[in-house]
């Protein structure tokens, strides 16, 4: 047996739209999150942040916040260096720079927002009035405030990071020469992803309370990772693992952003074993802006070489990240170029390519994981330049697809960078797309707009991803982390299934998807399973992210259940009379295999098994739980694409989105509605990362969009209708053909919205190559070329 | 970020501009601010601001490093840190006398960076703060020199032209709370309290929000 293995699970309630589980609770306001929990003595911390984004502390004085009435504590660097040497991050490879970041900067500070004392007190006023009170020097020393400065290394953005140079790798070195010297078309750019925060609506908070009596701490936090918060925790703060019990209650939203270890996390852990009181933290709007981990900053300079029938010859790219001045725990600034460049080539057939990354340290925030995770802006580059080529060829976008994706004959085909294909269905969502948008009659009413002065647009983005994230995925990304997610269910006398799962439901449906899988893995109705998670007292995994949960969870679910059907079947063998093999577990009851009759309930069965030990088979083993993990046993691809209509006002520079298709091969779905739920949402994410989002630093290194009044994110009113095909490719690593797809519309569909503002525009001699696209980039763009 | 500004002056230019030259006649004009020494060409000064329920104090030198009374202009260097380490402030203005009909015109321009607390307001929020500061400041210099031309003229031109919401009428009742602009300036020394200044650009934004939410609790009402 290995955590490998694939159960057997037979689609019945998977495949059903049935409503979601948790929807109750959290329609009707009673879903408990971080702010909701009410404690005896609660007390709150609030965090004092660096106003400068690179400076030397001369001197803090918390002696007046420490006299305000209501202050229980104020902690300044210094006092929490003595208890925890911080965050130290990095990845095992050759030359890539640790850092280690403070829990509360002592003599310097890196970013604006890190945190330079903690205050706690009765009340939130009251801690935040007494922030007020905290008088701290700074010498500011010279900022590295983007890229180029970083590159010029005249100054160092942290001291740890020789040449403000984390990391640097080349993920495939071919020499790409004569291809570009013999190709017909050559397109190239440089394209400048915009930094943006995933946002989620629960901001990040946790809650501590320690026992003094029994040693023990209870540790709520809003996190995707709460099996690996508990064992960095113990790490980190040298307390013992199993004293420490952390509990997710729902979780608002987390994108990426809420699967890291966070400073604040150690410091509340630390507050409240110090003062033997809980201890509350939420940030709010705009600390989260300012010093929740940033997100997708990165620079591409491609160049795609096609010959005279459209077919690619190779693709070069150079990838930068402005990663900020630490790496983030555990995924490090590698987590965007690197994941980019990994997956460079996407579906398509590059028979050459060169490709590098490079992550500089610069005076910002952190970048981190945000759905999507390193693709997308590889993405927006790789597909906006085939759309260019396209154009210069005189070929349609879907037909210089159709030419170069991985067609259903290649398979399995090994990509340019590496990655084995075994399946996937490129061509039929090119197919599916062009028949969705209707490709003639949009081009015919697209002409008629032009000669209206009106500017439509249509883009296309095909795509596969790594799903189901685990130990291979993980290698296969050059990020050699080994993971495998643990599940318990268990049979109850009466009947029915308890699942405990160290996933993490942060509004996905998790509750619901899960149960599905364990009724058709148990041959049981949905209304008999219970999914409980946000718990490490529970079973232990590193978390969701990654497109991982339903994956790991439907993994994790049937092997368990099949040792639990084992036994059912054991024991009703005896009962029956009949070899055990010959036994079934469905609709709800045991039965010999093609005779329903000839059989029980599932609850007689279970019934007989807890408390008839006269129906027990000769040294029968009646545990009826069982825990199992899972890891699949290689890169669960899925795929699909996205198309884009926009309408481009000339005169205000404005873009809006008119419709987006969706195409989505996940394999088996589990529920199709929450499938769409996903794709919904990540389009909305979208056509905010595309078209509105920013978070604009000054040469000083000083965020300037703190409110959503200056870091705009998408409205109902930004979000056109979606329509949305479905393919279906099982995949053969995971019970029941399942695949994830979470992150999907983040990786592909702010390409399709971009080449779609650059199919409106071309008209114009305008190529629009900075992001967000918003009307100022757009009107100076156009001033540009009318000059 | 650049801020400009030009200042009428009922005054003859030759001595508009001197007035404006003498750095510690003119500083209490400024809205909180108070020269507290100087040394030669440099000033040193704090500037005390409320920021709704912020309050916040600058210390710092103010410097000409350029300065033509023939050609009427002069460049100064202004730098100054929050005395509790909660950000600093950098400015450097650009100052230009010209004769018009009538009187004087000084055109400022400022080039001038913020961190911390004040710059995370955001860049509407800054530019109309920093024209009500410029407002102040003309009225009271307008008082200062008042006995020789009560009438004063200043015109704000924030150059950037970003805050594109300022345009939105601010017609929705929601809106009518924002605390007018004050009659008198207060007292030289005491704090600006911009927390008008704050409200003003924010709830603006909020008009137009507003102004749909009323529509649609009306729709529900007459459902």
């Amino acid at each position: 047996m290995s955590k490998h293995d694939v159960a057997e699970i037979r689609p019945q309630a998977i495949g059903q739209s049935i409503p979601r589980k948790e929807d109750s609770t959290i329609l009707t306001g009673r879903g408990e999150y971080i702010a909701d929990i009410r404690l005896p003595n609660l007390l709150h911390a609030v965090f004092v942040r660096a106003p400068f984004a690179h400076a030397t502390i001369t001197n803090v004085d918390v002696s007046a916040a420490r006299a305000l009435p209501g202050v229980e504590l104020v902690w300044s660097g210094a006092d929490v260096a003595r208890l925890t040497a911080g965050i130290p991050a990095t990845v095992q490879v050759e030359n890539f720079a640790l850092t280690t970041q403070p829990v509360i900067a002592r003599d310097e500070v890196r970013y604006v927002g890190e945190a330079v004392a903690v205050i706690v007190a009765t009340s939130r006023q009251i801690a935040e009035d007494a922030l007020e009170l905290v008088d701290i020097d700074y010498d500011e020393l010279a900022v590295v405030a983007n890229v180029d400065a970083a590159q010029a290394a005249a100054h160092l953005a942290n001291a740890e990071v020789a040449n403000n140079v984390i990391h640097a790798s080349v993920r495939v070195a071919d020499d790409t020469r004569a291809a570009f010297a013999d190709a017909a078309v050559t397109v190239r750019d440089c394209f400048r992803n915009n930094r943006v925060n995933a946002s989620p609506i629960e901001t990040r908070g946790c809650v501590a309370r320690h026992e003094w009596t029994s040693g023990l701490i209870t540790f709520w936090s809003a996190t995707q990772m709460p099996g690996y918060l508990r064992t960095m925790l113990a790490m980190l703060l040298q307390i013992p693992e199993h004293t420490i019990e952390v509990i997710t209650p729902q979780v608002g939203g987390g994108f990426g952003q809420k699967a890291h270890i966070h400073p604040e996390e150690l410091a509340v852990c630390l507050l409240a074993r110090e003062l033997g009181q809980p201890v509350s933290w939420i940030e709010d709007r705009q600390e989260n802006l300012l010093c929740a981990t940033h997100a997708k900053h990165q620079t591409n300079d491609m160049a795609i070489a096609v010959d005279a029938d459209g077919r690619f010859l190779a693709i070069t790219n150079h990838s930068t990240t402005d990663a900020g001045a630490y790496n983030c725990l555990p995924w490090t600034a590698a987590v965007e170029s690197e994941v980019g460049t990994a997956t460079i080539s996407s579906v398509y057939k590059f028979p050459l390519a060169h490709a590098d990354a490079v992550e500089y340290a610069t005076n910002k925030t952190p970048i981190g994981a945000y759905r999507g995770v390193g693709w997308t802006a590889g993405q927006i580059a790789r597909e906006t330049l085939i759309d260019r080529a396209a154009r210069e060829l005189g070929l349609s976008p879907f037909e210089i697809r159709r030419r170069n994706v991985i067609g259903p004959h290649d398979f399995p085909y090994t990509n340019v960078t590496g990655l084995e294909v075994r399946e996937g269905t490129f061509m039929e969502t090119v197919d599916t797309l062009e028949r969705m948008v209707d490709y003639a009659a949009f081009r015919e009413r697209q002409a008629a707009a032009r000669a209206q002065g009106r500017y439509l647009g249509l883009g296309v983005s095909v795509f596969n991803e790594l799903t189901g994230v685990g130990t291979r995925s993980l290698a296969y990304l050059d990020t050699p982390i080994t993971t495998h997610d643990t599940t318990t269910v268990r049979l109850d006398p009466g009947g029915t299934v308890t699942v405990t799962t160290s996933l993490v439901s942060a509004g996905q449906g998790l509750a619901t998807s899960l149960a599905q899988v364990a009724a058709d893995a148990f041959g049981v109705p949905v209304e008999k399973v219970i999914v409980r998670a946000g718990s490490t007292a529970n079973a232990y995994g590193l978390g969701t992210f990654a497109s991982r949960a339903a994956v790991i969870g439907a993994g994790s679910i049937g092997r368990a259940a099949e040792m639990v059907r084992a036994k059912v079947r054991q024991a009703a063998g005896h009962m029956l009379e009949v070899a055990p093999e010959d036994i079934v577990l469905q609709n709800d009851r045991v039965h010999v295999a093609g005779v329903p009759t000839h059989g029980m309930s599932l609850a007689e069965a279970a019934g007989a098994i807890y408390f008839a030990e006269a129906t027990h088979p000769e040294g029968f083993d009646p545990t009826l739980e069982a825990t199992a993990t899972f890891d699949p046993g290689d890169n669960v691809l899925a795929n699909g694409g996205h198309a884009a209509i926009v309408d481009v006002d000339i005169d205000t520079g404005i873009v809006r989105v008119e419709k987006v298709y969706a195409v989505e091969d996940c394999g088996q779905m589990i529920n199709p509605m929450i499938v769409e739920g996903q794709i919904r949402g990540g389009i909305a994410q979208a056509i905010g990362a595309s078209l509105l989002e920013e978070l604009i630093h000054d040469d000083n290194g000083q965020l300037v969009t703190t409110t959503f009044q200056d870091y705009l994110l998408p409205t109902t009113a930004d979000v056109p209708d979606i329509e949305i095909a479905h393919l279906e490719t099982p995949s053969t690593l995971v019970p029941g053909g399942i695949k994830g797809m979470g992150e999907s519309a983040m990786i592909s569909a702010p390409a399709a919205i971009v080449g779609a503002v650059n199919d409106a525009l071309a008209p114009l001699g305008v190529a629009i190559t900075q992001f967000p696209v918003s009307p100022e980039r757009v009107y100076r763009a156009l001033q540009a070329a009318t000059q | 970020m650049n801020f400009a500004y030009t200042l009428k002056l009922d005054l003859p230019l030759d001595e508009a501009w001197s007035t404006l030259m003498d750095i510690e006649r003119i500083a209490p004009c400024m809205p909180g601010a108070k020269i507290e020494s100087r040394d030669g060409d440099t000033y040193t000064g704090r500037l005390k601001v409320k920021l709704g329920p912020m309050e916040l104090t600058y210390r710092g030198d103010i410097e000409f490093i350029e300065r033509d009374d023939a050609a009427k202009r002069a460049v100064v260097d202004a730098q100054a840190k929050e005395i509790k380490g909660r950000g600093a402030a950098k400015s450097q203005i650009t100052m230009a006398g010209m004769s018009v009909a009538g009187g004087a015109e000084i055109h400022l321009e400022s080039e001038f960076s913020v961190s911390g607390k004040a710059a995370q307001f955001g860049r509407g929020v800054m530019e109309e703060v920093g024209e009500k500061l410029m407002d102040d400041f003309a009225r009271r210099l307008g008082e200062q020199i008042g006995a020789a031309a009560p009438d004063i003229a200043a015109e704000a031109t924030p150059d950037a032209g970003a805050d594109t919401a300022a345009d939105v009428p601010a017609a929705a009742p929601a809106a009518t709370p924002v605390a007018p602009a004050p009659d008198a300036p207060p007292p030289a020394g005491e704090a600006l309290d911009i927390g008008g200044a704050v409200w003003g650009p924010l709830l603006k934004r909020l008009a137009l929000p507003a102004v749909i939410v009323l529509a649609v609790l009306a729709a529900w009402w007459w459902l």
